[in-house]
């Protein structure tokens, strides 16, 4: 599919970015607006299960995914976008199980009909990340040359978390070399935020995991994982530690607050979503991004930076 | 007057079925893509081989020595076949440079490829320049220049060798032992502190298949005379730090993770198909089997024969071999074409 | 018994009696240790099939035991105590007493599918935690974990109206684990908020609490799910030779 294709694409901003990640929304909307593209939401999504329902019984999550594909096709477009990761990667389950389990597909068929709407089959929706959107639609040439405020002197860690890369089967086209996202190794966000100016710094723990899943209810091993990557982040170097999925991002910030109260250990440096960085990058100010949404407060580094 | 028996492939398989043809007074063409004869064994460079412990240059250049210029033996070196039409007894192979050969049948030799090991990323390889193959470990002993850290040339005090490196792994859809890297790596091990008696060699495997006799030698002598320690460990990541190497993982059998430095890591790569099978499995109108190698439709009864009659296979064209098992399946691929050309009815029962 | 030697004993294995005498001489107290059997005397075989019976396990006798899941895991990073690739030995063979000396921290599993990732014969061992963590609860050997607690809370709140609001989630997770949740760090996030957010976010936020967002005409799939999700527990019970009540 070529960039031209993805101009308008289907939208799925999914739970999170109707409460915590209200700032994701914003900004990815803001960013698009900028940009020249277009999103079209689903109408009348369901939540795909995050990592919760797939603990019940994993086909119910490819149900609730599978019904989202479906509304996507329903609306005649060939291309769902999800900012969120775990959005994302339900998605990219349920299109990976509906082509390869004859029972995924037995107990999707069942519960579509029952629930009376259009049996989702595989093949007919292409899920991407809000990173492939704006890497394929616009890519690093033209957003550099889109850039009105350079994110020149912000050293950035970028931090993708897991569910965008892991497991890999379920993402086929990545690892495909020049070109494509690695699975090890992603780039598309330093990629695009390069083009931004940004620095990146060289992060080990680009998709270690921050223990979002037991965010509460293993909250002192969530606290501990994240220590881990925000201390790591500034022995890197690193003033602003860029997200690309509100579950990622919100356990960052929450678990800052809590080691600081929890452990006594302070850290600095910012989380921020790199469309807020990219939305600021394109000219837009800080409150049209959410900055004040932020609970890690970047608002002082920003102005200091000159940004938004 | 039959007409020749075409040969595909340069290597021991290869050049042992191009013997074993002209010694039966069977006129031969030998295609070999790259300029010179010997396939990986030569090609690669390797050191002294398993089991014979002879210089690979000695041992397989005496094969190639023994094709060149043999009466009834046509070399073509740095030729490829690109279409290949016909039926037994009557083929016609046409070249990359347009030229036709006209063959009574085909054997396949054309062997495998050797993972890259970039597909392993976690393990450090085209990151760390200390990382290396075990390719690269027999072109340092065979070149004279001993072990080296490719960093800065040091003699390393500690070398890791990971086992399974692109065999075994679902995850890179690879469901194949491939056969001789146990062994082989047992084989560099003592090499290696032959070489240099203080380095001190680490072996980390999931399983070691030194299968039959090489047990013995390669298995119990590694470790009792040249003291090289096994660890039961798949490796999760190799890294940098101060200069060396981090070599990060479970020990399984204490049950703690491990986060030991080395100077140098050794991948024991495994044996890929070729990557040229899918176009050879075209141009020759063969099946390839599930996993990409040359497929050999019958195990028992017709040694060596592909999918397409007149056309045969041998070596690690047909799945990981060993080097002499591939001389051998080289002669018994001679044994099958000739009995086809010379008696067709009678093969074909 | 030589005292330094206790040290390699499991507590549980060293029995003393306080009050003894044999053939006449007082052995009471440390005098009369001695250690139990430590053998493994027999294999619960039954054991790798019902955690191969729930949903994730399906893959556990792939594993050949070659530790890339416990290398990768990022629990084990934080707890060595904590491996998947221990456990599963344990579970293929059945040797259940020494599995349930682990089974409060196998629910810890964080499912970053780093294990999944390195696995060379797809064991899914994520899979394969979550489902021994609820082969524990369903055989009763721990009560249901807090991650149970919050998935439970979870879907249902996705089964009832297709959408999950996380104040709401937050909320039933403490009542279900009995948690208060005025939890100091908690009230430093709520009033860092506060200081610096819009009213009109905020509103928003109290909003969705009061009123609930939801996926328009979800009633049949509500039905449908409901319908599943008692069907999916049936066979659980049934792979496990539990009756509908969870008693075996």
């Amino acid at each position: 599919m070529d960039g031209n294709d993805l101009k308008k694409v289907a939208y799925y901003p999914g739970c999170a970015l109707e409460g915590t990640g209200h700032a994701y929304n914003r900004s990815t909307k803001a960013v698009g607006k900028a940009l020249g593209l277009d999103l079209v939401e689903l109408k009348n999504w369901n939540c795909c299960g995050a990592m919760e329902v797939k603990n019940i019984d994993p086909k119910i999550q490819t149900y609730l995914s599978a019904r989202n594909l479906s509304i996507a096709e329903d609306m005649g477009f060939d291309t769902v976008m999800a900012p969120c990761n775990g959005c994302y990667h339900n998605l990219k389950k349920a299109e990976y199980d509906l082509a390869h389990d004859a029972a995924s597909v037995e107990v999707n068929a069942r519960l579509s009909e029952k629930a009376g709407h259009q049996t989702y089959e595989s093949g007919g929706v292409e899920t991407i990340h809000a990173l492939d959107w704006i890497k394929r639609a616009v890519g690093e040439d033209e957003l550099a040359a889109r850039v009105k405020n350079n994110l020149k002197g912000l050293k950035i860690a970028n931090y993708y978390g897991c569910m965008y890369t892991r497991p890999r089967h379920i993402f086929p086209e990545k690892d495909k070399g020049p070109g494509s996202e690695s699975t090890a190794k992603p780039h598309f966000m330093d990629d695009l935020l390069a083009a931004a100016g940004a620095e990146n710094v060289d992060f080990p723990l680009k998709t270690a995991c921050c223990g979002g899943a037991h965010s509460l209810s293993d909250s002192d091993t969530s606290t501990r994982l994240v220590l881990n990557i925000l201390e790591t982040a500034e022995a890197c170097g690193a003033e602003v530690i860029a997200t690309e999925c509100p579950t990622c991002h919100t356990g960052l910030e929450m678990h800052q607050v809590r080691a600081e109260e929890v452990l006594g250990r302070k850290t600095n440096v910012k989380i921020l979503y790199f469309t807020q960085l990219l939305g600021m990058a394109l000219g837009l100010s800080q409150k049209k991004v959410g900055v004040q949404e932020n609970l890690s407060d970047p608002r002082d580094l920003l102005r200091q930076k000159g940004l938004g | 007057m039959t007409k020749p028996i075409l040969i595909v492939g340069g290597g021991p398989a290869g050049l042992s079925a191009a013997h074993a043809l002209a010694s039966a007074g069977q006129e031969v063409v030998l295609v070999e893509k790259e300029d010179r004869l010997g396939g990986a064994p030569i090609l690669q460079g390797y050191a002294k081989l398993v089991p014979s412990h002879e210089w690979a240059k000695d041992a397989i250049g005496g094969m190639v020595d023994r094709v060149t210029g043999r009466a009834g033996v046509t070399v073509m070196t740095g030729a490829t076949v690109h279409g290949f039409d016909g039926t037994p007894g009557a083929f016609t192979a046409t070249l990359k440079d347009g030229s036709r050969v006209e063959a009574s049948a085909a054997i396949l030799a054309t062997g495998f490829t050797h993972f890259d090991s970039v597909n392993k990323p976690e393990w450090g390889f085209g990151t760390y320049p200390d990382v290396v193959t075990t390719v690269q470990v027999e072109q340092m002993i065979s070149s004279g220049q001993g072990i080296r850290c490719p960093s800065d040339g040091r003699v390393p005090d500690r070398v890791a060798i990971l086992l399974c490196v692109g065999s075994r792994d679902r995850q890179i859809g690879r469901e194949w032992c491939s056969k001789i890297c146990c062994t082989v790596s047992a084989n560099i091990a003592m090499e290696i502190r032959e070489l240099s008696p203080k380095t001190n060699v680490y072996i980390y495997y999931m399983d070691i298949r030194t299968f039959g006799l090489y047990e013995g030698e390669y298995y119990w002598g590694s470790q009792e005379e040249a003291k090289v320690k096994y660890v039961k460990a798949r490796i999760a990541e190799v890294t940098g730090r101060d200069g060396r190497l981090l070599v990060k993982g479970e020990d399984t059998l204490v049950k703690r993770p491990i986060s030991i430095p080395f100077d140098m890591v050794v991948h024991a790569i495994g044996m890929d198909p070729n990557v040229d099978n899918m176009t050879l499995g075209a141009i020759f109108g063969v099946d390839l089997n599930k996993y990409g190698y040359i497929a050999k439709p019958s195990t028992y009864a017709h040694l060596a024969e592909t999918s397409r009659p007149g056309v045969f296979v041998a070596g690690a064209a047909t799945g990981p071999e060993t080097i002499d098992d591939s001389i051998a399946q080289g002669h018994a691929a001679a044994m099958a074409a000739l009995n086809m050309v010379r008696a067709p009815s009678m093969a074909a029962e | 018994m030589p005292i330094h030697e206790k040290s390699l004993i499991r507590p549980e294995n060293l029995v003393e009696h306080e009050h003894l005498v044999i053939d006449g001489v007082d052995v009471s107290g440390h005098w009369s240790t001695f250690i139990e059997g430590r053998s493994i005397t027999d294999y619960n075989e039954a054991m790798q099939d019902e955690i191969a019976a729930l949903p994730g396990g399906e893959n556990i006798h792939r594993c050949w035991q070659c530790g890339s899941c416990t290398n990768a895991c990022t629990v084990n990073a934080v707890n060595p105590e904590f491996n998947p690739r221990y456990w599963i030995y344990l579970i293929r063979l059945g040797m259940e007493q020494e599995l349930l000396r682990d089974k409060d921290i196998i629910w810890q599993c964080v499912s970053c599918n780093k294990c999944t990732y390195a696995c060379p014969r797809d064991v899914v061992p994520e899979g394969v935690m979550k489902a021994t963590a609820h082969w524990l609860e369903l055989k009763g050997h721990t009560p249901k974990s807090p991650s149970t607690h919050f998935d439970e809370g979870f879907a249902g709140s996705v089964i009832k109206t297709g959408k999950i609001e996380e104040t709401r989630v937050l909320l039933g997770f403490f009542r279900r684990t009995g948690q208060p949740a005025n939890q100091p760090w908690l009230a430093r996030l709520v009033t860092g908020l506060v200081r610096r957010m819009p009213l009109g976010y905020l509103t928003r936020l109290g909003w969705g609490v009061v009123f609930r967002p939801r996926t328009r005409n979800w009633g049949a799939a509500r039905r449908a799910l409901n319908e599943y999700v008692h069907e999916v527990e049936a066979q659980n019970r049934a792979a496990l030779g539990l009756d509908g009540q969870g008693r075996q």
